[in-house]
């Protein structure tokens, strides 16, 4: 009975000194971890659609069992001008994150993977930004002092080419096609879940909208 | 044993990945790039110095018979920090190897450590312990990410080593990784007994 009253105790000092610091932790890293998730999903949206000046709050509409979440995009006026569309679906071996930003017909403006976790070097190559970067490109940078680095090489080139594609023309294939989605090398699977991802949820955003349930 | 050597050991003579082969998990599952090595490493570093030095400071306090559920809540407590650190103020490396950070808590490098060293000596020595093996499990981990990086992706941290190179994709998956571990192993090995000749 003693022995049981005395490892009770030590456990009970342990684990409340530790919740005592976690929650301590808690309190100065709460605020910066809201606002790493805040700012990308802003810049997301921002990359998702170029032209918006802001987006609605977070919208939710049920079609086929599958709930799509959703943004409305406004112009500088607050007319809606299109939508962003947030869907997850699994990939190789990770799930995957997309928010897509397409025109109220289902035109795609341009998408943004925000969450993946596939295999680096293959799969993982949905975030790959069309680098030219060597090391020795990299070293004589550090003694030059000028920044290059434009605006479009901030889009991986995987995701850039759905921009401007309807849903209809949303099919992977393995060589190069501009008309439709071209397969990352040794990663179909995550092309196509990648595809799936921008694909499923506009097709049944428009019939949830065309039967007027927004 | 003098400090120095206490801290040393880590590295080269009881090098805990490729002697001990202990962690090998994290060290297989992130060693695919430098960049994703390097953090895991540094927080490895973080974890188990700081839970060397705790483990040690209680270990006239904790009981025998339930010391490991004393060491797990002080290992966990301190990945728990080092997770909410870095999604707080790193969140790009957060994105990358959040997932792994969480893994550390069962990484047996640590719960090791402080059942075999930490309990047993006083917090200097066990502070110097966790230092050489953490740096040793940076400097291990580092070797195997830049082989299978450079070969596998034709990258260096993500710059690319030798223009035009079609890399061979296998050392980047887990089948590579393998591969690569055994034959530094096998190296250190090699280059151990030569040393002992």
């Amino acid at each position: 009975m003693k022995t049981i009253l005395h490892y009770g105790l030590v456990l009970l000092i342990i684990a409340g000194v530790a919740g005592v610091g976690l929650s301590l932790v808690d309190r100065i890293t709460k605020e910066p971890i809201q606002a790493a998730q805040a700012k990308r999903l802003e810049e997301g949206q921002k990359l998702a659609f170029p032209s918006a000046s802001s987006f609605g709050e977070l919208k939710k509409v049920e079609t086929e069992g599958k709930t799509i979440s959703y943004y409305e995009v406004f112009d500088e006026s607050k007319n809606v001008i299109g939508y962003e569309l947030l869907y997850q679906v699994g990939g190789y071996q990770s799930q995957i994150k997309v928010l897509s930003g397409i025109e109220p017909d289902g035109k795609v403006v341009a998408i943004r993977v925000l969450e993946q976790a596939e295999t680096p070097g293959l799969g993982a190559e949905v975030d790959a930004l069309p680098s030219n970067d060597t090391i020795l490109s990299a070293i004589k940078g550090l003694f030059s002092s000028k920044e290059e680095k434009s605006e479009e090489s901030q889009i991986p080139w995987f995701q850039a080419q759905f921009s401007g594609k309807t849903p209809e023309d949303l099919i992977v294939v393995k060589t190069k096609d501009p008309k439709h989605i071209t397969a990352l090398s040794g990663a179909t699977i995550t092309s196509t879940a990648v595809t799936k991802a921008v694909k499923e949820p506009i097709e049944l955003f428009l019939k949830a909208k065309a039967e007027g349930q927004l | 044993m003098s400090l120095l050597k206490e801290f040393l050991k880590g590295i080269w003579e009881k090098n805990p990945v490729l002697v001990l082969s202990l962690g090998l998990c994290p060290t297989l599952a992130t060693s695919g790039s430098m960049r994703n090595a390097v953090g895991m490493g540094l927080s490895v570093i973080a974890v188990l110095t700081f839970s060397n030095i705790i483990i040690s400071l209680i270990k006239g306090f904790v009981p025998s018979k339930i010391r490991i559920p004393c060491y797990i809540i002080v290992i966990a407590f301190l990945v728990t920090v080092v997770d909410m650190l870095i999604a707080g103020f790193a969140p790009e490396l957060s994105k990358a190897i959040g997932l792994f950070i969480k893994l550390i808590v069962v990484n047996c490098i640590i719960l090791g450590r402080a059942e075999a060293f930490a309990a047993k000596n006083n917090p200097l020595r066990a502070a110097l312990d966790g230092l050489g093996m953490g740096i040793g499990f940076l400097i291990a981990i580092s070797i195997i990410a830049t082989i299978r990086e450079v070969l596998g992706a034709n990258k260096w941290f993500g710059l690319t080593v030798v223009p035009g190179w079609d890399p061979i994709g296998i050392m980047i998956l887990p089948a590579g990784a393998l591969l690569t571990f055994g034959l530094v192993m096998a190296v250190r090995n090699v280059l151990a007994q030569r040393r002992a000749k």
